[in-house]
């Protein structure tokens, strides 16, 4: 039974930090105690725990943003997140986990903020009969979270332009996103912010559960624990490296022949490689397979694959056919 | 010989996906370890071993999702 409540609201905005600290308040979470999290990610995608980051998200076009890939725990779809949305997690023991109440939170909040909400299936919540919240959940060693966004004032032409890749080639295990018409809060409610949207928030957790919140500050977390959890959440193998196989190919008609190259990709890594081709006078197709073979799969590892393995001329047009394929 | 199985996570579950294994065939573990990991409807969640024993052929892939009740893997 929920006796205290408590609450984080970070200045943090880099994701695979609050991702971190996300995961610590769910471990250290007290039996008793319901704890609500709030948090902003800048300039982000989050893709799903089984999810391919080459599938989901246009991860060349962001990286070149200025943007940052980050995987969560819960599972899902993508979503893109920048200081137009506030994030929420409910904190709790498995047995106190009550996805009712912890909805009902939300449903008050805005209702105090005079926007009408309601709820559609298990994980959205609409308003005006559009999407403005997605949620996801996880459990792990008796303690688990739900989680969901609160979109404010999202850039929803960069939202539109990560989350909708072109690799028509590429083909992965796991969830695939399902693409939902959205709708930002300030469309409905002008004069709504972060800050406004924070403290409504707070007080609808107070008034549903019926206790006031200890307000939880940035000292009090362990910061070697979130430490480690930040540098796996960082690494490229954690983000880019999932354990479920896809299938990549790329091929294209250039002056010296035609060229196909087909790549097996496990945990960010090439397992298997076929590479065709037509060309006359060289016969590059077997040197670049087993070059391409165990291969980071990015396009510079690649492209210095390509480079040591094929004549120059080939290995020109190959590395811009890969650059093409925004990996 | 025992069948380890695609367990009923929520009341409204009809299938789920097999997201990882968390033990290897021939792999021995204690009642209460993770065995799998499972996504159902935006919720991942490991699933437990409820006896200890030794983990044996797995019929199901990483990825795969099959309905509840379906077989996963052999365990001793």
């Amino acid at each position: 039974m929920i006796k205290k409540l408590s609450c984080y609201i970070t200045a943090d905005t880099h994701p695979h930090y609050n991702i971190a600290v996300e995961e610590y308040l769910m471990n250290s979470v007290g039996d008793d105690e319901c704890t609500l999290f709030l948090w902003q990610n800048r300039h982000t995608v989050v893709i799903g725990r089984n999810q391919s980051a080459w599938k989901e998200c246009r991860t060349g076009d962001l990286e070149r943003d200025g943007g940052t890939l980050a995987r969560r725990l819960s599972g899902g779809g993508a979503v893109y997140h920048d200081l137009g949305n506030l994030n929420f997690t409910f904190l709790v023991s498995d047995e106190n986990y009550d996805l009712d109440r912890q909805m009902q939170v939300i449903t008050e909040a805005c209702l105090s903020l005079g926007i009408q909400v309601e709820r559609s299936g298990r994980n959205d919540i609409l308003a005006d009969g559009r999407k403005f919240s997605g949620n996801a959940f996880y459990t792990h060693n008796g303690k688990c979270y739900h989680h969901g966004t609160l979109m404010l004032n999202v850039n929803k032409e960069k939202l539109g332009a990560y989350l909708n890749p072109s690799k028509a080639k590429l083909e992965a295990k796991g969830v695939a996103s399902v693409r939902s018409r959205v709708v930002n809060l300030s469309e409905l409610c002008p004069d709504i912010t972060v800050e406004k949207m924070q403290k409504a928030m707070v007080a609808a957790f107070e008034k549903v559960y019926g206790f006031t919140a200890e307000m939880m500050e940035k000292d009090q977390l362990d910061t070697s624990v979130i430490d480690a959890l930040y540098a796996r959440n960082h690494s490229w193998e954690w983000n880019y490296g999932q354990k479920l196989p896809c299938t990549f190919s790329c091929g294209d008609r250039f002056a010296w022949g035609e060229a196909e190259v087909q790549l097996t990709v496990k945990e960010g890594v090439v397992t298997a490689a076929e590479v065709y081709s037509d060309a006359m006078e060289w016969n590059f197709a077997e040197e670049l397979k087993k070059a391409l073979l165990g291969a980071r799969f990015t396009v510079e590892v690649l492209q210095e694959k390509v480079k040591a393995a094929c004549p120059a001329e080939i290995a020109a047009d190959l590395c811009v056919l890969l650059e093409k394929q925004d990996i | 010989m025992k069948e380890l199985k695609m367990p009923r996570l929520r009341s409204d579950m009809e299938k789920g996906m097999l997201c990882a294994w968390l033990k290897e065939p021939g792999e021995a573990f204690e009642a209460g370890e993770a065995l799998f990991e499972v996504e159902v409807e935006k919720m991942t969640s490991e699933v437990l071993a409820e006896n200890s024993g030794v983990m044996g052929r797995q019929l199901v892939e990483e990825g795969d999702e099959v309905e509840v009740g379906a077989v996963l893997a052999e365990v001793e």
